[in-house]
């Protein structure tokens, strides 16, 4: 089967997912609620099988490039959020994050050559622990962003005294305020071994572990940011509003280092 | 003449001041002796509530009697010289008026149950203030209003929803920390609206629910009433207020725990866990500067939505209070001070009976009118009937003293055709003709038992039937009976059935003779004056001061009607502006002179009155024994024998 399609099919699935999740973020019933996270698992099902075809066809992980990459961690990202969502049954953060998915996806899926050959330090196995790693920790802090923007949301509209829109729709400040600081943690927690790994394979490569180099200088005020993050909460009791603020400011950061530093410098993470 | 009024709210007096005031308050009774002792010109009305006090005022002297009130307020409450800068408020005219009718409706400061303490205070107190002399006809006239519009209120069935709010509370704290069964929620002190929103937000399902109070009775009954719960110690608050994360302020109980310096200090102990503090005193306006304290939600009474038909019923009821207002300051600015309706007077007894009418009048309960004949009790049950939400619909008066049993039975049920003889067609009795209004019946003391039986059975079960007809009515009318005996009399003489006497007398209206209320006999007059004066267009002013001695004087047996009648005849007759005695009919006129005027502690033997009553009458006469004779209505030969008996002589 045409491989190039069958993404095309996935995308078609996903954006069917995001269409529904609108009309149970507007109309909150119940048989949309499973009606859109049935949908967002068959769209993860077909995305699983899409990368299986694309190993099969590659003879490797897909990896390689920033646009395997990307589509990979979008994979990661959905099954994060639909783990998730069954956890804490709650969909409403689906209004926010299928569509993310979707973006991320319609960037990655064009961009897959079938073609590609890889510098070989590239196929190794540390590699992609160091990868999946860091895009663990990338979908973790995304999460923390979502349920953080939420909270922002929510909290305004308590503070304000106008419980209106988001007010009955959005899940309660606690569990948001729970979400943000456990997605973040892990996040965290992701970033700190995958970044560990990098050193190591630093050493192996260019024989220094710490280049500087543009993405590794991000990725650190990344993880300091999100280090604060954790301090704050148990030493200064920083939770609610001020930790979702860091988490905003921390997802900032995280695009910065993804997208524009990824796709538009010349660093030695270029996969190049 | 103003009306102001001069409060001092709760808000304004520092918490621990306000509680030892009203510990040391004295009872309502010597609250209104004192302030009647003020000598203040004008009339005065003292109303305590949980969250102020407030003195009404009608007077001509405002300044003065504000500096006066302040004083008293403050004496009163024990404040003097405790803080400096007191912020008393001040209201005038339609201002006082409405924030009467507002707090007698429960619209202030929130929204409150329309049977709220207020208008309970307020009637107390005007009782109490009637009984100092310190409430006139303007105060009497407001509380009746008042009252008058928390029944029509009450009537409309408007509802005042508290459960939605407490819905909204539920839904509050589940968006800020999840379901129930995980929140710890404290409620500081209690109101009347404690019961029903924990019960409705469904606190029996939180994870733990603490109470705390002042009073360890009240809150216990709380307690009990939810079903669950732990009282704390006051000394554990600050424990508690770090732990919990919903407080529910009922009152101002621990007011000191929620001011923002004590609250910062409450954030950082539980470590900016978020807290939600919702205020429910009603009473109180908070202040909004908590807002500010990071991670800290304040939420206020006025915050949540009210249910619609609790907006509508706040509507309805400021419309009421708005066309109230105008009627009563067109009233108070006309010079028909003593009038209400078609009701004059100022004394005491009268005030009482117009009171009775404003609570009365809003409901459909059964009304018996006692008094003499005159004395205006038609007018009185006029008045109930035109106050009522019935005035639009038939008042109807039967006289059951002037119509024989069969004639009054046919002319209350009717009949149908061919009932009786003469029954030719069928007719609607009256009971009928007054269905959704108010029927009189006036003398029921002279009416059959048989008839009593068969208006019991009206009365009792609200139908009837037409003479001669199987077919029963269902009727809704209004009764009003009044008679000019004591039935209670009747009914011990078993001429008047027991069972009709106890579902007549629901509510007995006395009409007091007029005698018995003499300080309206010259109010009267001049309304009767300016009444014919009009009616025959002549400019009549008034009465001679001698005309006036003499109305004053005479008993007046035929009470109001004798004496509307007299006026009605010496407008006829007088020839200048004013009534001069010659124009009183002769019994007025003669009143004075006659023997019946005596002092009380002087009540001679007939004996003894018939002597002087002669002496008199022969001094009168100048001994001209024809005319004495004649005029006592004996024959001369009789007279001589007489003043044998009596041994009165002609001196010389």
């Amino acid at each position: 089967m045409n491989i190039p399609a069958f993404g095309f099919a996935v995308l078609s699935v996903y954006l069917l997912s995001a269409i529904c999740y609108l009309f149970y973020f507007i109309l909150q019933s119940k048989i949309l609620k499973r009606i859109s996270s049935a949908s967002l698992a068959s769209g993860a099902l077909l995305h699983l099988i899409y990368i299986i075809m694309l190993r099969n066809d590659l003879h490797r992980l897909p990896l390689g490039t920033v646009y395997e990459v990307l589509s990979s961690a979008t994979f990661l990202f959905v099954l994060l959020y639909l783990f998730l969502e069954f956890y804490i049954k709650e969909n409403s953060m689906g209004i926010v994050i299928v569509p993310m998915i979707l973006f991320f996806l319609a960037i990655a899926l064009p961009g897959i050559d079938m073609n590609k050959t890889l510098a070989p330090q590239l196929a190794g196995l540390s590699f992609q622990i160091h990868v999946v790693f860091m895009l663990l920790a990338y979908s973790g802090f995304t999460i923390a962003f979502i349920a953080s923007v939420m909270y922002l949301l929510l909290a305004r509209e308590i503070h304000q005294k106008r419980l209106g829109f988001f007010f009955s729709r959005i899940p309660s400040l606690e569990l948001l305020d729970h979400l943000n600081s456990t997605s973040a943690t892990l996040g965290f927690g992701f970033a700190t071994v995958g970044m560990f790994l990098g050193f190591w394979m630093g050493i192996e490569l260019w024989g220094n572990p710490f280049p500087l180099d543009a993405k590794f200088i991000s990725f650190v005020i990344i993880w300091i940011v999100y280090l604060f993050h954790l301090v704050a909460r148990i030493k200064l009791g920083w939770r609610g509003e001020r930790s979702a603020w860091l988490s905003v400011v921390g997802f900032f950061f995280v695009l910065m280092t993804f997208l524009v530093v990824s796709l538009f410098l010349t660093t030695m993470h270029a996969y190049r | 003449m103003q009306i102001f009024a001069i409060g001092l709210h709760r808000n304004n007096v520092p918490e621990n001041l306000w509680y030892r005031g009203f510990t040391e308050f004295q009872t309502l009774k010597t609250c209104a002796e004192q302030l009647s002792s003020l000598n203040i010109q004008g009339e005065t009305l003292f109303v305590n509530s949980s969250h102020s006090i407030e003195v009404f005022a009608v007077t001509d002297d405002e300044a003065q009697t504000r500096e006066k009130l302040e004083k008293f307020i403050l004496t009163r409450l024990n404040l003097k010289n405790k803080i400096k800068d007191i912020r008393f408020h001040l209201l005038e005219g339609p201002d006082v008026v409405r924030h009467f009718f507002q707090l007698s409706l429960g619209l202030e400061p929130f929204i409150q149950d329309p049977q709220n303490e207020f208008i309970e205070n307020a009637g107390k107190s005007i009782a109490i203030a009637n009984e100092c002399g310190s409430a006139g006809h303007v105060l009497n006239r407001l509380f009746q209003t008042a009252l008058m519009l928390a029944g029509k209120l009450e009537q409309s069935g408007l509802s005042f929803d508290y459960s939605f709010i407490s819905k909204q509370i539920e839904s509050l704290v589940q968006k800020i920390f999840g379901p129930l069964h995980s929140v710890d929620l404290i409620v500081v002190g209690s109101n009347e609206l404690s019961k029903v929103v924990l019960k409705s937000m469904g606190a029996e399902s939180l994870r733990h629910l603490y109470f705390l109070h002042r009073s360890f009775s009240l809150i216990s009954e709380l307690a009990q009433s939810i079903g669950g719960g732990r009282i704390i110690k006051p000394d554990d608050v600050d424990n508690k207020l770090a732990n919990v994360q919903v407080i529910l302020r009922m009152n101002q109980d621990f007011a000191d725990h929620f001011i923002a310096a004590h609250l910062q200090k409450v954030m950082s102990a539980r470590k900016n866990q978020p807290l939600l503090i919702i205020n429910l005193d009603t009473m109180v306006v908070p202040e909004a500067s908590l807002s500010k304290i990071y991670n800290l939600f304040v939420y206020d009474l006025t915050d949540f939505r009210l249910h619609k038909t609790t907006k509508d019923g706040i509507g309805f009821a400021r419309e009421l209070i708005e066309n109230e207002l105008k009627q009563f300051f067109s009233w108070f600015y006309s010079k028909e001070h003593y009038r209400f309706g078609d009701i004059i007077g100022k004394s005491k007894s009268m005030e009482h009976i117009l009171e009775l009418i404003a609570r009365i009048s809003q409901t459909n309960i059964t009304v018996l009118i006692q008094g003499e004949s005159g004395t205006g009790k038609e007018l009185v049950a006029r008045a109930i009937h035109e106050n009522s939400p019935r005035r639009n619909k038939p008042f109807i008066v039967v006289n059951c003293g002037a119509l024989p049993d069969t004639l009054l039975e046919s002319e209350l049920f009717g009949h149908v055709r061919g009932a009786f003889t003469g029954a030719e067609f069928q007719k609607k009795g009256l009971l009928e003709e007054a269905d959704g209004g108010t029927l009189m019946l006036d003398e029921i003391g002279d009416t059959s038992p048989a008839f009593q039986v068969k208006l019991l059975r009206v009365l009792q079960q609200g139908e009837m039937r037409r003479l001669g007809s199987n077919e029963v009515r269902k009727i809704d009318v209004r009764i009003i009976a009044a008679t000019n005996k004591h039935l209670d009399e009747l009914v011990q003489k078993e001429s008047f059935r027991k069972d009709l006497y106890y579902r007549l007398n629901v509510v007995q209206i006395d009409i007091p003779l007029l005698r018995a209320h003499p300080e309206d006999t010259l109010l009267l007059a001049d309304h009767f004056i300016a009444k014919y004066g009009e009616k025959i267009k002549k400019r009549v002013i008034g009465l001679d001061k001698k005309a006036e001695e003499l109305i004053l004087d005479y008993n007046w047996p035929g009470n109001v009607r004798e004496l509307e009648n007299a006026i009605e005849r010496a407008v006829a007759l007088c020839i200048g502006h004013t009534i001069l005695p010659e124009d009183l009919p002769p019994q007025v006129r003669n009143f004075s002179n006659s023997p019946t005027t005596f002092d009380e502690n002087a009540i001679l033997p007939l004996k003894e009155l018939e002597k002087q009553h002669i002496a008199r009458a022969l001094q009168f006469y100048h001994w001209d024994y024809e005319r004495v004779a004649r005029e006592l209505g004996i024959g001369r030969t009789t007279l001589w024998r007489k003043m044998k008996e009596y041994g009165i002589e002609r001196e010389y």
